[in-house]
């Protein structure tokens, strides 16, 4: 009976606690086909979703090739030359204008 | 930390797995093809959608008709991922450091009882809200006019705890971080510093509640930077840290983000690279139009409701001028509520279209300095501080 009712008295902190905790979205955003996918969605996804890229809109080689060196030089993403030529090529070839 | 080591932290620490050459999955990720335009996060309304990680939020035009933005339609801006969202607020402190005889801890509810506590009206707007209204487009979220809100916010003033924290002289500026963190640990740290002569103004402050609640977690929670006047990329979200500064600060965001061209018109050529650049501060004046959105489709002899609101940096707003025939004439709208210097002022205006066919209605807002919106602006590299005279176009039946 006790052991009930300590339990009971919890139970309101306890779903307190979860409500106090956000849920974000979390998505799986699929990707074209094609060589260079998996690199970017190893690479990119590390640090923020492919929405805060791909929702910019269509961009240039040119841009896509800016904002892969920023992330490295600026934000010290990983990514060594090879990979990062690859990411730049999947990116202007699927989402470049 | 390598890479391994850290990717492989992070899959513990997220619950996520990590196979092979496979990307992080989340367990209760979904899969999606296209991103959906409205999203619903916990604590929000539907708002405009451009990421989940770090959350950005955009609120829809339409709440643009009300002076005070409800927190569950402000938007929300993160640039790093890991954000907070769960804290114990009793176990929670604001640590002080730096320039001071001694680092200073203060709780909740030392912020609370400890200091004389203020509130005012301020307008927290984006420095890249409007982006997408430049021609061509900066890089950047291509916001359109909702990273911008108006709050009642409630807090200490900075100046007091500084003050109670004893700084030293020398001290030149004061640095804040949050409690958000980059997934990567190399990745530089959202941390920003002000000048201390703003810092030690009367309306700069540590917010603990928006608009009669605590700060949401994703704007903020528990305590805010408020700078009025001032572009939101000052307004630290989940402050916890305050750096007492004898030497500016030196990071990739105080030196290279946030920057405009340094000349008369914060401008270049599109596509060019500035010579000389300076950080982003005060905002300038501007308006927007709420009601009617672009394409909507009125009634000939049917009275229509323009409304909307503006503001400026502090100045307040003298008056806002509409125009129903794409410029050629000017009428002034009536205005709502004064709300105080730093807050949106609503603004209404009625008229009668009495011919079919496109209308172009036109919103501009005059400041108590005699600025006013302009017909165009130059263009910056990072699509800051869009604030040409707003612009719908109406069908009329």
């Amino acid at each position: 009976m006790r052991k009930l009712i300590i339990g009971l008295l919890a139970l309101p902190v306890l779903s307190f606690a979860s409500e106090n905790h956000l849920n974000l979205p979390f998505y799986q955003y699929k990707l074209k086909e094609g060589k260079g996918k998996e690199l970017v969605e190893i690479n990119c996804q590390m640090c923020h979703s492919l929405g805060y890229v791909l929702n910019q809109g269509k961009m240039s080689k040119k841009t896509w090739e800016h904002i892969v060196h920023h992330m490295i030089h600026d934000f010290k993403a990983p990514i060594d030359d090879k990979t990062a030529q690859e990411i730049i090529q999947y990116l202007s070839q699927n989402y470049g204008k | 930390m390598d890479r391994r080591k850290f990717l492989k932290g992070m899959a513990v620490a997220t619950g996520s797995i990590l196979a092979g050459k496979d990307l992080l999955v989340k367990a209760n990720a979904e899969v999606i093809e296209k991103y959906p335009f409205l999203i619903k996060f916990p604590e929000k309304t539907e708002l405009i959608f451009y990421s989940e990680r770090p959350p950005l939020l955009e609120t829809p035009r339409k709440y643009f008709t009300k002076a005070i933005t409800p927190n569950e339609a402000f938007f929300v801006r993160w640039h790093l991922a890991d954000i907070p969202t769960s804290l114990d607020l009793d176990k929670w402190r604001l640590k002080i450091h730096g320039n001071i005889p001694n680092p200073v801890e203060l709780s909740m509810d030392d912020l609370k009882t400890k200091f004389e506590p203020v509130s005012f009206f301020a307008v927290s707007q984006c420095s890249g809200n409007g982006r997408n209204f430049f021609e061509p487009k900066p890089k950047g979220i291509h916001w359109n006019h909702g990273a911008m809100g108006n709050a009642e916010w409630v807090g200490v003033r900075l100046k007091d705890v500084l003050e109670y924290a004893g700084i030293k002289k020398g001290t030149i500026e004061i640095g804040f971080n949050g409690l958000d963190k980059a997934p990567y640990p190399k990745t530089p740290d959202y941390i920003r510093s002000l000048p201390i002569d703003l810092c030690m103004t009367e309306d700069v402050i540590l917010a603990y509640e928006m608009n009669g609640e605590p700060i949401p977690y994703l704007n903020g929670f528990p305590l805010r930077l408020i700078v009025p006047g001032w572009y939101a990329t000052h307004w630290i979200k989940s402050v916890t840290e305050i750096l007492v500064l004898d030497k500016p600060l030196k990071n990739f965001w105080m030196e290279k983000a946030y920057h405009l061209p340094d000349n008369d018109c914060e401008c270049v050529k599109p596509g060019e690279k500035p010579k000389k650049t300076k950080i982003i501060s005060k905002m300038n004046v501007k308006s927007v139009i709420a009601v009617p959105d672009n394409n909507t489709v009125l009634k000939k002899g049917k009275v229509v409701k323009v409304a909307g609101v503006a503001f400026d940096y502090g100045s307040g707003i003298k008056k806002v001028l509409v125009s129903i025939d794409g410029g050629k004439t000017w009428n002034e709208a009536n205005l709502g509520p004064n709300l105080g210097k730093y807050s949106f002022r609503e603004w209404f205006f009625y008229f009668k279209p009495e011919k079919k066919g496109s209308l172009e209605i036109l919103s501009r807002a005059v400041n108590h300095n005699g600025e006013m919106q302009p017909f165009k602006i130059g263009w910056n590299p990072g699509g800051y501080k869009w604030n040409v005279v707003d612009k719908v176009k109406v069908e009329i039946i």
